[in-house]
C-alpha cells in the first residue's frame, strides 16, 4: 500500500514540475512550487510512516531496516542509503525552491525558477525512473529483498524480518544527524547557481544584483556544510575508534570541496560588490559550487572509490554524470551570453590593497579545492591507465593542503583592517610592535614546554597573533547596534578557525600513542596517570552484542565497547574510552579480547577540545547573518 | 583580460603538475596474491594485500590469527595481530595492510569487504577484482 501511494506521488510530482517547467503564468508558479513542497513533505512522512509500521513489503525499508532497529536510527534509516537519500535530497530541494521564490524570486523574468524546477526533474526522476525508495519487493532474498518492481499496484511480497541499517550507522546519535547538515549544505548550493544563472540570462542581472543574490544564497549552504563537516569528524572520533577525526577520504573530500569554494565566493563576492571586480571570477565559482556537490554525489554514491562510506552500485552515476553534463552545458551558455558583461570587470589596482588580498584569499583556497579534487580523483585516473587499484596516502594532503591553509591563517591576520589602497607593512608593524612581539614571546614559551618543530613555532605564533589582533579589534571597536554585520560575523569566523588551528597543530605534532596488553583487575601507567582496568561485561541488545570494558582512573570510569552487529553483513566498531581535559584526551580502544587478557592501544591525543571549540565559534558566527536573510 | 586568462590557466596547471606528481609519489597499492609474485618490495615497506580466506585455513595462536587467503592462483599465508571483524570467515573477500616476508603476510590491519548487499551463500564468482571495486 505505502509502496503504490509512494508511486504514484513520485509521478505526480514529477509531472507537475515538468508543468512548472513550461508553465508561463506567475500565479500558477507559486502554486505549483507550493503543491511541490507538499508532496515532498508528504513523501518523507510516508517513507517515515513505513519504516516505524516495519512494511518490508517496501523493497528499500525491508534492505536498510529491520524490527529490531531502535526508533531513532529507524527515523535516519530514511537517509541510510541511497534511494532513501534522494527522497531527503528532494525534500531539501523543494524547501529551497519555495524559499528561493519567496525571497529572492527574479521579478522580471522566470528563467531562475525555470532552472530551478529542472534541476529538481533531475533528482525526482531519478526516483520515477530509476529506482524508487517506495519500490515494491517483488523477490525475497534470504533477508531482506533481492528484487523489486518501480510500478504500483502489482503483486507484492513481504519479508518477516529486516536486514537492518549499516552498523556504522546505528552506532552513535551524531551518524543520524550529521548526513542531513551536509545534505543541506549540499542542496543550497542550488540557490546560488540558479541566481546566478536565472538573473545574468536576463539582461536585468547584469547589474551586481546576481551576485548579492548568489552570495545571500550562499550562508545557508556554508553554515551547514560547517556544521556537518564538523558533526561527521567527531562521529568519526568518538565511534571509529582510529583515534583520527579526518581521514581525507574520498567522501570527507567531496564534502570539503564545495566549502572551500564557497568560503572563496563569500570573499569574492564582498570584492565585486564593493569594487565591481573579479566578476567572471564570481561566476565561475558559483557553477563550480553548485557541480562540485553533484560530483561529491557521483563519488559517494556511485561506487566508483573503495571508501569507508561504501554505498551499494547503482546506475546513479552514469544518471548524475548525465546531469553534470546538462547543468555545465546550462552554466557554460549563460556565461558565454555574457561576455561583454565579463568584461566590463574592473582591474585589480592595488595588489597589497583590499582587493589584492582578497584575491589572494581566493587563490589559496581555490588551490586547496583543486588539490583535494586531483586527490579525490587521482586513483580513478590511475586505475583507468594502467588497470591497478591504488589509494592515495594522506601524506599527499599533508604536504600540499597543510602549507596552504597556513598561508590562509597568515593573510587573515590582514583581514582585520584593509585599505583599499595598499597596505604600508611598516607602518603595520610599527602599529603592533608590542602585539607581535608578545605574541613571539608567547609562542617561544610554548615551545620551551612542548616537543618543537618549525611548522609547530610557525602556526603557533600565527594563530596566537591572529587571535590576540582579533580581541584587540573586538574591544577597540566594536559598537553594539550599529555595526557592520558581515564583517563582524567575518572576523568572529575568523577567530575561531585561529583557535582551530592552534588545536589541530597541537594534535599533529603533539599526540601519541602505545599498546598495552593487560589482564582483567590490572593497572596501566600512561602519562602520568594510573588507569585500572576491571572485568569485561557483555551485553545482548536487540541488535547487537555489546562487549564493555570499564576503565577507570582516580576520577572517572569511563567504557570501550566493541559493537558486534547482528542481522548484518558488517563488521565490529570499536569505540573508545575517552578521559578528556582541555588540554589532551586520554583515547583507549580495545584491539584484541581473548578470554580476561586485553590488547589495548592507549593515545595521548592533544588540542581536540580546543579544535571543537575553534569550529563551533566559526559554525555560529553565521548565525547573525542569517538574520539579513531577507531580500 | 587575455592576459589574466593565460595567467590562471598557466597557474591551474602548475597546480595540477605539482598535485599530480606528488600524488604519485605518495599512492598505496592493493596488490592480488598473484602479482607478489611479479613484485620486488622489501621486508620492511608496507602494502596492502587483498585476496579471498581459504575453507578450513583459520586457527589462533595466542594473540595471532592465523589463515591463508587466494585469489585462485596464489596462495599466502597470513598472521594477523590484531582485532578480528565479527563478519571475518572462510571464502570472505579481506584487504590486509601489512608487510611480506617470505611468502608470509604479517598484518595488522583487515578490511572486510563492506557494502549494504550481502554476499550470497551459494557462493558468487569470488574475484578480487570485482570485490575491491
Amino acid at each position: 500500500m505505502i509502496s503504490s501511494i509512494g508511486i504514484v506521488f513520485s509521478w505526480i510530482s514529477f509531472s507537475l514540475l515538468v508543468i512548472l517547467f513550461f508553465n508561463k503564468k506567475k500565479y500558477y508558479t507559486e502554486i505549483l512550487v507550493r503543491i511541490n513542497l507538499f508532496i515532498q513533505v508528504f513523501l518523507f512522512c510516508l517513507l517515515e510512516v513505513g519504516l516505524f509500521l516495519n512494511d518490508f513489503s517496501v523493497s528499500y525499508i525491508a534492505n536498510y531496516s529491520a524490527k529490531s532497529t531502535p526508533p531513532l536510527y529507524k527515523f535516519a534509516s530514511l537517509w541510510g542509503s541511497l534511494d532513501g537519500s534522494i527522497l531527503l535530497w528532494n525534500l531539501c530541494l523543494s524547501l529551497f525552491m519555495y524559499l528561493y521564490l519567496k525571497l529572492y524570486k527574479n521579478t522580471s523574468s522566470d528563467l531562475d525558477i525555470k532552472i530551478f524546477s529542472l534541476i529538481m526533474i533531475f533528482f525526482v526522476g531519478y526516483t520515477v525512473f530509476s529506482s524508487s525508495p517506495f519500490a515494491g519487493c517483488i523477490e525475497l532474498a534470504a533477508i531482506g529483498c533481492s528484487n523489486s518492481t518501480i510500478l504500483p499496484f502489482q503483486e507484492l511480497v513481504t519479508s518477516s524480518i529486516g536486514r537492518g541499517p549499516n552498523p556504522l550507522l546505528q552506532n552513535h546519535p551524531l551518524m543520524a544527524i550529521h548526513p542531513p547538515m551536509l545534505y543541506v549544505g549540499y542542496v543550497g548550493m542550488t540557490m546560488p547557481f540558479v541566481a546566478a544563472t536565472g538573473r545574468l540570462y536576463s539582461k536585468q542581472g547584469r547589474s551586481n544584483d546576481w551576485v548579492e543574490v548568489a552570495e545571500k544564497t550562499t550562508y545557508i549552504p556554508w553554515l551547514f556544510l560547517t556544521i556537518g563537516i564538523t558533526l561527521g569528524a567527531a562521529w568519526s572520533y568518538e565511534v571509529l575508534g582510529w583515534g583520527g577525526y579526518w581521514a581525507w577520504d574520498p567522501v570527507e573530500n567531496v564534502s570539503f570541496i564545495p566549502w572551500l569554494l564557497a568560503t572563496a565566493f563569500l570573499h569574492s563576492a564582498k570584492i565585486q560588490k564593493s569594487q565591481n571586480t573579479l566578476l567572471n571570477w564570481n561566476y565561475i565559482l558559483v557553477g563550480l559550487m553548485f557541480l562540485s556537490t553533484i560530483f561529491g554525489t557521483f563519488i559517494t554514491r556511485s561506487g566508483v572509490l573503495i571508501s569507508v562510506h561504501a554505498f551499494s552500485n547503482g546506475n546513479i552515476g552514469t544518471y548524475l554524470l548525465f546531469g553534470m553534463l546538462l547543468f555545465s552545458l546550462i552554466f557554460i551558455v549563460i556565461g558565454s551570453k555574457n561576455i561583454d558583461y565579463f568584461s566590463k570587470s574592473k582591474k585589480i589596482d592595488n595588489w597589497f590593497g583590499k582587493s589584492g588580498f582578497f584575491v589572494y584569499n581566493n587563490i589559496f583556497l581555490f588551490s586547496a579545492a583543486l588539490v583535494v579534487f586531483i586527490g579525490t580523483i587521482f586513483p580513478l585516473i590511475y586505475e583507468t591507465l594502467y588497470d591497478r587499484q591504488i589509494t592515495i596516502g594522506r601524506s599527499y594532503y599533508d604536504i600540499i593542503v597543510g602549507p596552504l591553509l597556513l598561508i590562509l591563517l597568515g593573510l587573515m591576520i590582514f583581514s582585520i583592517k584593509l585599505p583599499i589602497k595598499n597596505l604600508n607593512f611598516k607602518k603595520w608593524t610599527d602599529e603592533n610592535n608590542n602585539l607581535i612581539n608578545s605574541s613571539l614571546i608567547l609562542s617561544v614559551f610554548i615551545l620551551l614546554y612542548l616537543n618543537n618543530s618549525y611548522v609547530l613555532v610557525v602556526t603557533v605564533a600565527i594563530s596566537v597573533l591572529l587571535i590576540v589582533l582579533t580581541f584587540k579589534n573586538f574591544y577597540k571597536n566594536f559598537r553594539g547596534q550599529k555595526t557592520n554585520i558581515t564583517y563582524w560575523t567575518g572576523q568572529i569566523a575568523h577567530l575561531g578557525i585561529a583557535i582551530f588551528s592552534l588545536g589541530i597543530i597541537l594534535n599533529v605534532s603533539q599526540s601519541y600513542s602505545t599498546e598495552k596488553e593487560i589482564n582483567s583487575f590490572e593497572e596501566f601507567s600512561f602519562n602520568n596517570q594510573t588507569y585500572f582496568v576491571y572485568d569485561s561485561i557483555e551485553e545482548s541488545l536487540p541488535e547487537k552484542n555489546v562487549i564493555k570494558l570499564p576503565i577507570s582512573n582516580q576520577s572517572t570510569t569511563k567504557f570501550t565497547s566493541l559493537n558486534i552487529f547482528k542481522n548484518s553483513s558488517q563488521q565490529a566498531i570499536s569505540s573508545p574510552a575517552v578521559f578528556r581535559t582541555f588540554l589532551n584526551d586520554i583515547y583507549i580502544t580495545v584491539k584484541f579480547i581473548d578470554e580476561n587478557s586485553y590488547k589495548l592501544i592507549v593515545r595521548n591525543n592533544y588540542g581536540i577540545f580546543i579544535m571543537w571549540i575553534g569550529l563551533f565559534i566559526s559554525s555560529i558566527s553565521f548565525l547573525p547573518r542569517l538574520k539579513k536573510y531577507e531580500k | 583580460m587575455k592576459k589574466n586568462f593565460i595567467i590562471v590557466l598557466l597557474g591551474i596547471g602548475l597546480i595540477v603538475y605539482a598535485s599530480t606528481i606528488i600524488a604519485s609519489r605518495n599512492t598505496i597499492y592493493y596488490y592480488t596474491t598473484s602479482e607478489t609474485l611479479e613484485i620486488n618490495i622489501s621486508d620492511s615497506e608496507r602494502i596492502k594485500l587483498g585476496g579471498f580466506v581459504v575453507e578450513d585455513s583459520i586457527s589462533k595462536d595466542g594473540g595471532f590469527t592465523i589463515f591463508t587467503i587466494t585469489d585462485g592462483n596464489k596462495d599466502i599465508e597470513i598472521i594477523f595481530d590484531g582485532f578480528v571483524p565479527d563478519l571475518f570467515q572462510e571464502n570472505m573477500g579481506v584487504i590486509l595492510d601489512g608487510t611480506l616476508n617470505n611468502d608470509t603476510f604479517y598484518a595488522d590491519d583487515m578490511l572486510v569487504k563492506h557494502d549494504n548487499e550481502y554476499v550470497s551463500s551459494d557462493g558468487e564468482t569470488y574475484n578480487v577484482e570485482n570485490y575491491s571495486e
